[in-house]
């Protein structure tokens, strides 16, 4: 931070400036670290749980152990690192940016989000160092409720903390998106990962609430011993089941919807072309936001749930594929005739659309009632929800955080390192779980800690490839620190991309613009000769 | 006259009379009618509530659409799918 | 959920917005917000309770007469007062008038507490008559067999649902003390008063959510 110039990195320096600071930039930081310290976490209960399946009978952990550490793994990566991820980090650095805005509208409860966020990551993860928690991230009842003797109620409570984060920033985004856009930034010129915030800040609204009261009603029933979903009492273990996936499954598209905006910045950029069929996409991102809604019984195909129920579910879910294949039919046609530039953050895209077409068809045969008896809780579904969330999710995050770090930090990393990372992170990933679909339809149960030897041939690959991958997610960790100290300034606009936030300086100023931005082009503006 | 205390004087006045009627009528066996009207009478109050006193009469067309958003999602979508299991239980059973 | 930055500024708005109309209407749309997450957050106990009280009419029906119904129709009636003079909080403090304005405020928070305290008598009635779920849940049926357990799942509902609205009740009321704090202190003037605008908007959703409880908790038991 040599530089003499005024910007939000170099306006204060204590740990007060940090911890109590209201702008949305540094908010966006303090997430970053967050969430990073978080899917470290969460990564090294997979690399224990992976060596333990390395062998059939492996003895590196007990059976209890492994139970903590694939439901430390579940809760840590789905609640507190790809639920908030994107949104959290990328969206709060670039919300008020993108839009033209000086902040977003209340940036105290932003800076209480992240507290909640924080207070509800200690809480889980406290519970995980007294002991730890069996029960899957799912925590269905009654096991949960009434069985388990490991540390529920305090997990549940960490959760129901951080849905109240999900919440305040889902609030925050939807009134600043609707409030605080420039001048001339009417909805049609929105940047798409401003579309897809806005429906993801919905789902999170609409979603969230239940989810916290579904664990509120479980912790309660397990203190006080009461018989809400425990059928012993009266109780209907499948309505808990209804509760949680219907938020579990809408926060697949949590997850998903905001790394697909990430894929529309990234493909026009780095194809120098408009984005194809612009419109499309914004529909096609609230047809996934309202369908998202309406599939949750496809996880309880095999729970007793009616047929009838069944039925509904599984052809709502065919529908929900529409608007998914939508998008990757517009990104791949951006690309037709594109001068495509493969720099970091463009590989990571190209990664994203291959892993997740292969997600999403596989997901076809999930909600296929048939198909789903036979592989219904085999390493099928957990290879598909890989596919989609490690393959799809993961890899838009990072590659929005190459795309965007020299706005964020206003240096550059060395981009050739940034590539070997994403070829090493895509070659990895596609080792672990391309064997997982296969061993799984030949018939391995998830969530056992040992297996027939005959399975062991994949299990290996799907160690190597966790190993590669652990490597590829170490390299930007380092360089990216590097290049927040040492890295050559990478300029204002260094990919030559249209958007507000290209146009104020790299780092942005305390207040963002120096004067107020007004739009007068249309968003993608690449063929358009203003970005050469 | 979109507010003032007049007009909020005759919508508690329409809220407490409601509030009578449905008291009555639950007093009467009406058989499964008793809940469709309790309700009916509850959606009303409710309305009144929304558009006089929190003025969504004349408030943003967002915070009208924001409102309704919350209750499409309850009513059309987690009530009736998870109820459709509950009957689908009765109707395919066997 | 106030002004957000409004508090320690002397400025009529805070920094990030342009205007004092775009941080009205941002304070406005938030709570509007919030609510619809609130409509989901009882939403899933509705639901809960629609499932049971479908899979268990008789017990639900049963249940639902041991309720005390001449409190409970009371207690409506106060809620529906409080939301009244709520209104007229608002309307108070958007003609100026700052001595009404915390009188109303103080008037509303008294309502609110008095609802509260005819709960508490009812609570307390039916933890002394065995209806708290748990080892002490008795409940003589004149139908055999499972209708015991039944009804103890209508007194969890019960339980919760007030509980959790009354919880919600105990908030409204700190936030209008300090509204009526600041009130008194004379920071709301006609040109500015949204704390009080969203408060309010807050109070009448609370009576709301109760405008539901009422005839679910206490009007399913049908003529008694």
């Amino acid at each position: 931070m040599s530089d003499a110039r005024a910007h939000y990195l170099n306006a204060g320096h204590s740990m007060r400036s940090w911890l109590l600071t209201k702008d949305h930039k540094r908010i966006a930081l303090l997430y970053l670290a967050s969430v990073t310290a978080l899917f470290f976490v969460g990564g090294s209960a997979a690399v224990m749980f992976r060596l333990q399946l390395l062998t059939p009978h492996g003895h590196l952990v007990l059976p209890e152990t492994y139970n903590k550490l694939f439901t430390l793994h579940g809760i840590v990566m789905v609640f507190f690192f790809l639920v908030p991820a994107v949104p959290t980090v990328l969206g709060n650095f670039l919300i008020p940016l993108m839009i033209g805005a000086k902040d977003l509208a209340f940036p105290r409860i932003n800076l209480l989000s992240w507290y909640l966020f924080i207070a509800g990551a200690a809480l889980a993860l406290g519970a995980t160092l007294y002991g730890g928690v069996d029960t899957g991230w799912t925590f269905y009842t009654p096991y949960s409720s009434v069985f388990s003797n490991t540390y529920v109620v305090a997990t549940v409570m960490g959760i129901f903390v951080a849905g109240f984060s999900s919440i305040l920033t889902g609030l925050n985004f939807i009134v600043t998106i609707h409030k605080m856009r420039a001048p001339g930034l009417r909805w049609f010129r929105l940047p798409l990962f401003v579309w897809a915030i806005y429906a993801t800040s919905f789902m999170f609204v609409l979603a969230t609430p239940v989810l916290a009261m579904a664990l509120l009603l479980v912790g309660l029933e397990r203190v006080l011993h009461l018989g809400i979903f425990n059928p012993a009492l009266g109780g209907d273990p499948l309505l808990f089941q209804h509760f949680f996936w219907f938020y579990s499954h809408p926060a697949v598209y949590i997850m998903v919807l905001p790394a697909m905006g990430v894929i529309s910045e990234l493909i026009p950029c780095f194809s120098r072309r408009r984005l194809f069929g612009y419109e499309f996409v914004v529909m096609a991102t609230f047809g996934i936001a309202f369908l998202g809604f309406l599939v949750w019984g496809h996880h309880m195909f095999v729970s007793g749930q009616s047929a009838f129920a069944g039925l509904v579910f599984s052809f709502l879910s065919f529908v929900v594929a529409v608007p998914s294949a939508i998008k990757v039919f517009n990104w791949t046609a951006t690309l037709y005739k594109g001068r495509i530039r493969f720099h970091t953050p463009m590989l990571y895209a190209l990664g994203f659309i291959g892993l997740f077409t292969i997600g999403g068809l596989t997901g076809l045969f999930l909600a296929t009632l048939g198909v789903d008896v036979h592989v219904h809780d085999t390493y099928f579904v957990i290879a598909h929800f890989h596919y989609i969330m490690v393959g799809g999710s993961v890899m838009a995050y990072l590659g929005g955080i190459h795309y965007w770090w020299p706005k964020i930090s206003g240096k550059m990393y060395p981009d050739a390192l940034g590539r070997w990372a994403a070829v090493l992170i895509f070659v990895g990933f596609n080792l672990t779980f391309f064997p997982q679909f296969i061993v799984g339809y030949l018939g391995m149960p998830r969530r056992f800690y040992m297996y027939p030897p005959e399975f062991q041939v994949y299990n290996v690959f799907s160690t190597a490839g966790a190993s590669i991958l652990a490597l590829g997610y170490l390299l930007p960790l380092g360089y990216l620190l590097w290049s927040f100290w040492y890295g050559p300034d990478a300029g204002d606009n260094p990919w030559g991309a249209s958007g507000l936030e290209w146009k104020t300086s790299s780092p942005p100023p305390v207040r963002n613009f120096e004067t107020k931005p007004v739009v007068d082009e249309e968003p993608y503006d690449y063929e358009g000769g203003r970005y050469g | 006259m979109t507010s003032g205390p007049r007009l909020y004087a005759m919508v508690y006045a329409a809220l407490l009379f409601l509030l009578g009627a449905t008291f009555v009528i639950a007093r009467v066996d009406l058989g499964a009618f008793n809940t469709v009207a309790a309700l009916a009478i509850a959606w009303l109050k409710m309305g009144l509530v929304v558009a006089y006193f929190m003025h969504l009469r004349d408030a943003d067309r967002l915070d009208a659409m924001l409102f309704a958003s919350g209750f499409v999602m309850l009513l059309f979508v987690l009530l009736a799918l998870t109820l459709g299991d509950y009957f689908g239980r009765v109707w395919l059973a066997g | 959920m106030k002004g957000d930055g409004m508090a320690e500024s002397t400025r009529a708005f805070a920094e990030q917005f342009d205007d004092p109309l775009q941080q009205k209407e941002a304070a406005q749309a938030g709570m509007w917000v919030f609510l619809v997450t609130e409509v989901l957050f009882f939403g899933a106990l509705l639901t809960a309770y629609t499932v049971y009280r479908h899979l268990y009419p008789a017990a639900f029906r049963e249940a639902s007469r041991r309720t005390d119904l001449a409190l409970g129709s009371i207690n409506t009636a106060v809620l529906l007062t409080s939301s009244f003079t709520m209104a007229l909080c608002v309307h108070a403090a958007k003609t100026g008038r700052r001595a009404a304005l915390v009188a109303l405020l103080a008037l509303t928070m008294a309502l609110g507490a008095g609802f509260l305290a005819i709960k508490g008598v009812e609570w307390a009635r039916e933890i002394h008559e065995h209806l708290l779920p748990g080892p002490s849940f008795e409940f003589p049926s004149a139908y055999p067999g499972e209708a015991g357990r039944q009804a103890q799942l209508f007194f969890v509902l019960y339980f919760v649902m007030t509980g959790v609205h009354a919880l919600h009740l105990v908030i409204g009321i700190v936030l209008l003390g300090v509204l009526a704090f600041f009130a008194a202190l004379g920071r709301y003037r006609s040109d500015y008063y949204t704390p009080v605008e969203v408060a309010g908007l807050y109070w009448h959703f609370v009576d709301i959510v109760w405008i539901f409880l009422y005839p679910l908790l206490y009007l399913v038991g049908g003529p008694r």
